[in-house]
């Protein structure tokens, strides 16, 4: 694990493109949209050998990296141990710049803090609920102590050693605990923990920031859910929660069924998580691609 | 004895029909209840004044209008939703095609991304295929 490592820039994007090929293909349209909006901005790519090349040549990318990328759903947790910059900026490949505001996104972390994250709106998407009480329930009030809070498809994370920590833990934790069929079945079941869970990396995290690293300093990005939804407003979010035109940064939504008529990258049968023998699976892989609103 | 429930004009302009659930020991119903039918007219006049009917008539108008506000708007949201769903993943798929993929026209391909609908992804993604059609042709 590396806590202190030296960065080869000032700040950047970390982007993920993975599986399939409307991944890639939306990752290259993000960093079109950041070539549009904040053309000096630098990006640092991790992807599939096969798709390499497509973003060597770009201008922003300062780096592409395949060697030893895992085949899973969730490769974008290892992707941000190898982030090169002092401060790294994540996004979810299906998110598109709409703005010159983007170039603010430094402001969302500050130097006393370690890692900033957006706020999940509770009343939409799945389940936020970390205990069976709560799930069963269907309670959606975002409560701090019984709800995952944070939205893993955008966050600001400083070179601190508990930021790089914490970075370099979530991709080991989720296989040790989502990717674990023991561990539900023993600490899960001990804990009243929510089995839907499983497929949520924003439960590896709350994990993460509750028994392993509690130390870790979180910064909330926005005091008001305006200022949260403008830095990651999906098409769930309607005129009631954001005005179009404040929109710095879009989260599409992609298509499940339109992406399953195409054929993936990765096959099912060559997921890291099947050729496990610790009968473990992967988050989502019945769905097979990533892709959710956390 | 019969009682009876949400008693409301069934025409509010001529006030000639009271709609109303009536209730007995055996249960409900609902009825239509006119001026001409005095037995029952008095009968559910004991429960509710003409000017209550009226107030409740309206509320229920009230009620009625903005839920089939909401559910439009529903719908509306949901259309819109699936529409930029398909246009995202028809971009995606678009881009695939080795044409599109192999174009090193950075504002040809800018405009496929931000294609606004179906009709516009179609022309920029055509005009860049028969672009690399020329291009392949000339060399």
């Amino acid at each position: 694990m590396i806590l202190n490592r030296n960065s080869q820039y000032d700040k950047g994007f970390v982007i993920v493109a993975s599986m399939h090929s409307f991944y890639k293909n939306s990752a290259l349209t993000l960093i079109d949209s950041l070539d549009e909006y904040y053309p000096d901005c630098k990006i640092f790519v991790v992807t599939h050998k096969e798709w390499a090349d497509e973003f060597k040549h770009l201008d922003q990318v300062v780096d592409v990296v395949s060697d030893d990328m895992p085949n899973s759903v969730r490769a974008k947790l290892w992707a941000l141990r190898h982030s090169p910059f002092e401060k790294s900026c994540y996004l979810d490949a299906d998110m598109e710049i709409c703005d010159e505001q983007i170039s603010d996104v430094w402001d969302l972390l500050d130097d006393d803090h370690d890692v900033a994250f957006g706020v999940i709106n509770p009343p939409n998407g799945n389940s936020t609920a970390i205990y069976n009480p709560e799930y069963e329930a269907r309670i959606r009030d975002n409560n701090v102590e019984k709800h995952l809070r944070y939205h893993g498809g955008f966050f600001v994370w400083n070179n601190t050693e508990a930021a790089n920590k914490a970075m370099w833990m979530w991709w080991d934790q989720y296989v040790a605990i989502n990717c674990n069929k023991d561990w539900w079945e023993t600490t899960g079941n001990e804990l009243d923990i929510a089995r839907i869970n499983i497929a949520w990396d924003q439960f590896t995290w709350w994990w993460i920031m509750k028994y392993d690293i509690p130390e870790l300093k979180m910064q909330e990005i926005g005091d008001e859910a305006h200022e949260t939804f403008k830095w990651n407003a999906n098409e769930y979010l309607n005129d009631k929660f954001i005005n179009r035109d404040d929109i710095i940064i879009k989260h599409s939504i992609i298509n499940r069924d339109e992406m399953s008529k195409t054929e993936a990258l990765i096959k099912r049968d060559e997921l890291d998580s099947f050729k496990r023998e610790a009968g473990g699976r992967d988050a989502n892989i019945d769905n097979f691609i990533a892709g959710d609103d956390k | 004895m019969a009682r009876f429930k949400k008693a409301l004009w069934e025409d509010p302009e001529t006030k000639q029909r009271i709609k109303a659930l009536r209730i007995t020991d055996d249960g409900s119903s609902e009825m239509v209840i006119s001026r001409d039918d005095k037995d029952n007219w008095d009968l559910i006049m004991q429960d509710f004044s003409e000017e209550e009917v009226s107030k409740a008539t309206d509320e229920d108008i009230k009620n009625f209008r903005q839920e089939r506000d909401l559910q439009e708007s529903q719908d509306r949201d949901n259309q819109a939703r699936q529409e930029a769903e398909m246009l995202f993943a028809d971009k995606l798929k678009i881009m695939e095609l080795p044409e599109i993929r192999e174009c090193t026209d950075k504002k040809a391909k800018r405009r496929i991304r931000k294609a606004g609908s179906f009709i516009e992804l179609a022309i920029y993604a055509s005009a860049v295929v028969a672009h690399q059609d020329r291009q392949n042709d000339t060399e």
